[in-house]
């Protein structure tokens, strides 16, 4: 017990994260696009957003499908920990920062639901709203440890935790 | 879309964990309100606890600078703790060590019961070990200084530019989001097998509440 077995997760949090967060600029396609998010899941994972279960058998697509549809975000990762559990093969590990979300009202595939669309070779920069604040509990499998880009989260648990007054995106 | 607009403030995998879990946070709670001793029978020689701070953490803009002076020497942010050896040795393992920390935290005041909608939690099975993971959000209440100066002493000595050895951090509230993993011990008893918090800003109860939007 000489070594800290923990330094590969901050590496594999930054990379599920900033996979939250990418923009479709670099993706031919929209399946090439969405199935980056949280590609680490597996099809089988449980995920709850704020407190609601994605209900599916294959709940890792149904998430990216619905990520695909929310506007573009940017995290922060503030703070995280994690514990491995003795004999059961997995690490639970608990994050904690901040997160805005795109204000300009398009998706991001780049559309928004305004009749008058501005011509689409235009590029649309994100404009980006206060912070919130997010917490996300991952129980990942131990292999995280060497090779974090296999499909080893079991639970994906994401809750915000602080939303801020001045937000111009509640509908 | 955000992918859920309408903010659940709590999710229960099934109705028997929903049991489960709504008596152990209260019960969990009372005790570490009121007397965290008792707490330790939840504890086997494999428990781990830990704490971490996050400062940067956004809340509620009416809070201005909150201490966090008593936790700061237990704060296991792992993403500013490089050093190998004090990243491990700030789990505290076994009842012995987790205790000790336990009481070199401030004495709170959870409304649980009475304010139920400070607080938001989801529970889900861990089918590995045969127990429930809790994870509870929400707000408490600092009543009084931690029992034991300790680790706090300790920390002041080593900051010997800041001349605060004397200078106790105020009481406040805090926000916290704390992670239990539950299994079944012998004859229906329940053991503790981790145990992390997150300390931070108060937040309020805005993003779970029930007129609260999250973005669309």
């Amino acid at each position: 017990m000489n070594q800290d077995p923990t330094q590969p997760i901050e590496p594999f949090l930054k990379g599920l994260v900033s996979s939250l967060d990418l923009n479709n600029k670099a993706y031919p396609n929209v399946e090439a696009y969405a199935t980056q998010f949280a590609r680490q899941l597996k099809p089988s994972s449980g995920v709850v957003l704020n407190g609601n279960p994605i209900v599916s058998n294959n709940s890792k697509l149904e998430f990216q499908k619905n990520w695909l549809s929310s506007p573009l975000t940017s995290h922060q990762i503030g703070n995280f920990d994690c514990h491995l559990i003795p004999g059961t093969g997995t690490v639970l590990i608990n994050v904690t920062g901040k997160v805005r979300f795109d204000e300009s009202g398009n998706s991001r595939l780049n559309e928004s639901a305004d009749l008058i669309q501005t011509s689409i070779t235009d590029q649309k920069k994100p404009v980006w709203g206060s912070w919130f604040g997010f917490y996300l509990h991952l129980v990942v499998d131990e292999t995280v440890l060497t090779n974090s880009d296999s499909e080893l989260i079991n639970n994906f648990d994401y809750r915000i935790t602080y939303k801020p007054k001045d937000s111009v995106v509640e509908i | 879309a955000f992918p859920y607009p309408n903010p659940q403030q709590m999710f229960f995998q099934d109705e028997e964990i929903q049991g489960m879990s709504t008596n152990f946070v209260t019960s969990f709670f009372g005790l570490w309100d009121s007397n965290r001793r008792d707490l330790i029978q939840l504890y086997q020689a494999e428990s781990q606890f830990s704490l971490s701070v996050d400062m940067s953490h956004p809340h509620m803009l009416e809070v201005a600078n909150v201490d966090f002076g008593y936790y700061l020497p237990f704060s296991r942010n792992l993403t500013k703790i490089s050093a190998s050896k004090s990243r491990m040795s700030k789990v505290c393992i076994g009842p012995d060590q987790i205790f000790k920390a336990f009481t070199q935290l401030p004495k709170s005041k959870h409304e649980l019961v009475t304010k139920p909608d400070m607080f938001s939690m989801e529970t889900y099975r861990f089918p590995q070990v045969n127990g429930i993971i809790i994870n509870l959000h929400g707000t408490f209440g600092e009543t009084a200084p931690p029992e034991n100066l300790e680790a706090f002493n300790n920390a002041a000595h080593r900051n010997r530019f800041q001349n605060n050895r004397n200078k106790k951090p105020p009481l406040s509230n805090k926000s916290f989001d704390r992670s239990f993993v539950v299994i079944p011990g012998p004859n229906g008893s329940m053991i503790l097998a981790s145990d992390s918090l997150v300390i931070r800003s108060p937040s309020g109860c805005d993003s779970w509440s029930k007129q609260s939007k999250l973005p669309t």
